[in-house]
This record gives structure tokens, C-alpha cells and sequence, in this order.
């Protein structure tokens, strides 16, 4: 995917804050809970819990559609950590500023259940306690 | 409420390709920004109801966007009763092309391997004819001009001798406002609602749209102006133009680019022309009041 111009990320930041808006997940990353072309509607929130879906700016650049872990440590402020649901490690760390918005509940279902959750908050667990042992 | 199941009586059998009868042999081109536009299959009626509606953008030209006109029968839509109906369109996107539905219409834009359109109605000419067709046709061009690197905007254009000016904004940001003014001040109003941004090489020019706005409908001045600002409208007490940071540039301009902006599948590219284009000219806020000396703050910056 190409990696999105910091202009045009602030852009649409700006235009996500004036209302919802929809984009097109690439990729398996999500999968099953999205797929390749489903579309999914992005809105900006106050706050965002682990298990959400957020759509975020990467360090490599390119839009990411994953699932919000927790926050992070990083130079002296909190980061946000995310990861693909069929992904087997987090993303890089990213700053909350590069976060566009949360992924709505789609018309085929919810993209968050508590069991997605739940999830999250283990996987974000697991995480910390490689980072602490080094492993 | 599924796609176009509100217009069409049976919304599972949209057209999966451009395909039917013909409404007749008829075929005009029409000169525009993005086009020439070759609209065929139409009636005698509607081709004479276009002629007129269009004037002197209607010429033969070699066309490179074709657009065909399927005959569609009365049953295949459902009838709405349009007393006090606010006009709305139904849009699916697609990667390779949008299907839409409205009032007694269903038409397509295929996106690749060329950009073309079809359109299936049963309307067989007068103003529901032309009205139905220019809505339609306006989406078609939006989608033209951004393949071309260009973008149809929500704005007022203004045009002089030196060039033209641009100001976009939402309802109510003033643009009929600033075109009034202008227009006081002598200068030519090329719509207050619609224009066209496209480019001649690294040129960027603005055109008037045969969709205008309440000002700009005075017949001729569909010649390209070369663009010498771009101004995000503000109301304010005085009149100064302040800068306006790229990001907040982008994002204006995208919540003022029509139909393309609601594509997910083409919003990041439109973000991405919408950026070149701040780049290559000079753009800011414009505060202004109703004195008309706003023209002064622009020359200094322009």
C-alpha cells in the first residue's frame, strides 16, 4: 500500500474530524473480522479503549485498519500500540497524533465484541512482559 | 436501505454493463473541462432538449469520454411523489467504476481501463430530461477531472483580465456573497457555486461549468483563466488574507470537492492531487466584509 503523505494524513485528519469517513481496508491483516475491499466508516473519537479498531498512520507510512492494544512508553510520552488480528506481533508504536479515527460497527456485524477485548488487553499484556524481559 | 432500491423497482437487476436499446441515433459532443464529452443514443428530443440547455458547448469534436443512453421502461422505477422531495442520489463505489441511482434514472461510470458512462432512463426529453442528465453528468466529470489531476469545486470563481480567483467554503461561507461583490467591481462572475480546476501542464486553470449557480449564468465565458489565487472563504469584520497551512488547505478543498470525496476507494488519491495542487499556487483564508475592498488584500498577496 503506498505510504500516505504527511500532508494529506493531516488533511484527512481534518476531514474525518468534520464527519465520518468511509475507506477500504487492503489486505488480511483483519481477517476474518475484515476483509480485502470491505469498506469501513471511520469517525474521530475523545477516547479510544483496547480492542477498538482504529485506522492510523504507520511509521512505514501507509494507512493501517488494525486493532488498538494499548499505550505505550515512548521518549517521555504514551504511544499507541496496534496490531492486525491475523497478525502475529504489534505494529510499531505510533503517536496519537497519526491515529485518523475508530472503525464503526459495519452492517455485517460488529468489528468489536468483548471478546475482542479481551483479546486486546492479552495481547497488550503479553507485549509488556516481552518488553520487560527482553524476549 | 439497500443501493438504488428507494428509485428503482427492482434495484438486483441494475445493468451489470452498458447495455439495451438505445433511446435513438442521436449523438452531440459537449466541450468541456475533462472532454469533450460524446453523449449518444439519445432521441431527437432529448438531443434538441441538450442542444439547447448546453448552447455553445454543444459542437462536433473528437470525443474522449463517451457516454451511451439506454431507453429504460416506466415500471423499471419507482414512482415518488416529488412534492416538497429534496433531490438525493444513490452511489455505489466500486475500484473499477460507481453505479447510481436517482429520480427515474440509473446510470454508470466505468473507471477503467478508460473512463466512459451509461445511462438507462425513461425520461424521453424536457426539463426532467435535462435535469436528470446534468445530474448525472456532473458526477461524471467530477470523476474526469480528477483522472486528469484536476478537481470540481464548491466555489465562487471571479475572472479578470489578469486571471481568475477562486473561493471555496460550505454553504453559506459567502461565496455568492464575494461573487456579488466582485461582479459590482466589474469583474466577470464564472459560477457561485461550481468550477472547474484542471491543468494545462504545470499550469492550474479554472473554468466555468455549465452547472452554475445563481450568478454565472449568463450565456458564454466557458474559456479556461489561467488560476492566480485559491482562497478559503471567512467572514470577518475586515478585509486580510492569512495563510492557510497545507493540511488545512487539503482538507478544506476536500470537503469542497463533490461526489469524489464520498469515494473510499479514490479519497486518498484525491487528497494527493488536491495536495499537488496547493502546492503549485498561491491559496490562503480570505476574511472579508461587505465593502468590496477585499480585491486590495488579494492583489498584495497574489
Amino acid at each position: 500500500m503506498p505510504a500516505t503523505n504527511p500532508v494529506v494524513f493531516d488533511a484527512l485528519r481534518a476531514f474525518v474530524r468534520e464527519g465520518p469517513v468511509e475507506l477500504v481496508v487492503r489486505g488480511v491483516c483483519m481477517a476474518p473480522r475484515l476483509r480485502d475491499g470491505d469498506r469501513v466508516v471511520v469517525e474521530p473519537r475523545r477516547r479510544y479503549w483496547p480492542g477498538d479498531v482504529v485506522a492510523f498512520r504507520s511509521l512505514a507510512g501507509p494507512l493501517l485498519v488494525h486493532r488498538l492494544l494499548g499505550p505505550v512508553r515512548r521518549t517521555g510520552s504514551w504511544w499507541v500500540l496496534a496490531q492486525g488480528d491475523a497478525r502475529s506481533c504489534p505494529d510499531e508504536p505510533v503517536t496519537w497524533d497519526q491515529v485518523l479515527g475508530k472503525v464503526r460497527d459495519c452492517a455485517t456485524g460488529p468489528v468489536t465484541t468483548f471478546r475482542d477485548r479481551v483479546g486486546a488487553g492479552s495481547r497488550y499484556l503479553r507485549h509488556l512482559a516481552r518488553s520487560r524481559t527482553g524476549r | 436501505m439497500s443501493f438504488a432500491a428507494r428509485f428503482l423497482a427492482l434495484p438486483d437487476l441494475f445493468p451489470a454493463r452498458p447495455a439495451g436499446a438505445p433511446c435513438g441515433d442521436e449523438t452531440i459532443d459537449l466541450v468541456l473541462p475533462g472532454g469533450p464529452y460524446r453523449i449518444q443514443g439519445l432521441s431527437s428530443r432529448q438531443s434538441s432538449d441538450l442542444s439547447e440547455r448546453y448552447g455553445e458547448l454543444c459542437r462536433p469534436s473528437v470525443a474522449r469520454v463517451e457516454i451511451e443512453v439506454f431507453e429504460a421502461g416506466e415500471g423499471d422505477f419507482v414512482d415518488i411523489d416529488t412534492r416538497g422531495w429534496r433531490y438525493e442520489l444513490d452511489l455505489d463505489h466500486a475500484p473499477d467504476r460507481v453505479r447510481i441511482a436517482g429520480l427515474r434514472f440509473m446510470a454508470w461510470i466505468g473507471l477503467e481501463p478508460r473512463l466512459r458512462g451509461a445511462l438507462w432512463t425513461s425520461v424521453a426529453g424536457g426539463v426532467r430530461w435535462t435535469e436528470l442528465f446534468e445530474n448525472y453528468f456532473r458526477i461524471l466529470v467530477a470523476y474526469r477531472l480528477l483522472e486528469l489531476g484536476g478537481v470540481l469545486l464548491h466555489s465562487a470563481g471571479v475572472a479578470d483580465d489578469e486571471g481568475a480567483w477562486v473561493f471555496f467554503g460550505h454553504s453559506g461561507a459567502g461565496k455568492t456573497t464575494i461573487a456579488r461583490l466582485s461582479q459590482e467591481s466589474g469583474r466577470r462572475v464564472l459560477s457561485d457555486d461550481i468550477n472547474a480546476l484542471h491543468r494545462d501542464g504545470d499550469t492550474v486553470l479554472v473554468s466555468k461549468m455549465p452547472f452554475a449557480g445563481d450568478l454565472g449564468r449568463a450565456p458564454g465565458g466557458f474559456g479556461a483563466h489561467r488560476l492566480r489565487g485559491l482562497y478559503r472563504l471567512e467572514k470577518g469584520t475586515g478585509n486580510r488574507v492569512s495563510p492557510l497551512p497545507a493540511g488545512r488547505a487539503v482538507a478544506s478543498l476536500l470537503s469542497c470537492a463533490p461526489f469524489v470525496n464520498q469515494d473510499p476507494h479514490r479519497l486518498e488519491a484525491l487528497a494527493d492531487r488536491l495536495e499537488e495542487l496547493v502546492s503549485d499556487v498561491s491559496i490562503g483564508t480570505l476574511a472579508f466584509d461587505l465593502s468590496g475592498r477585499f480585491w486590495s488584500a488579494l492583489r498584495e498577496t497574489a
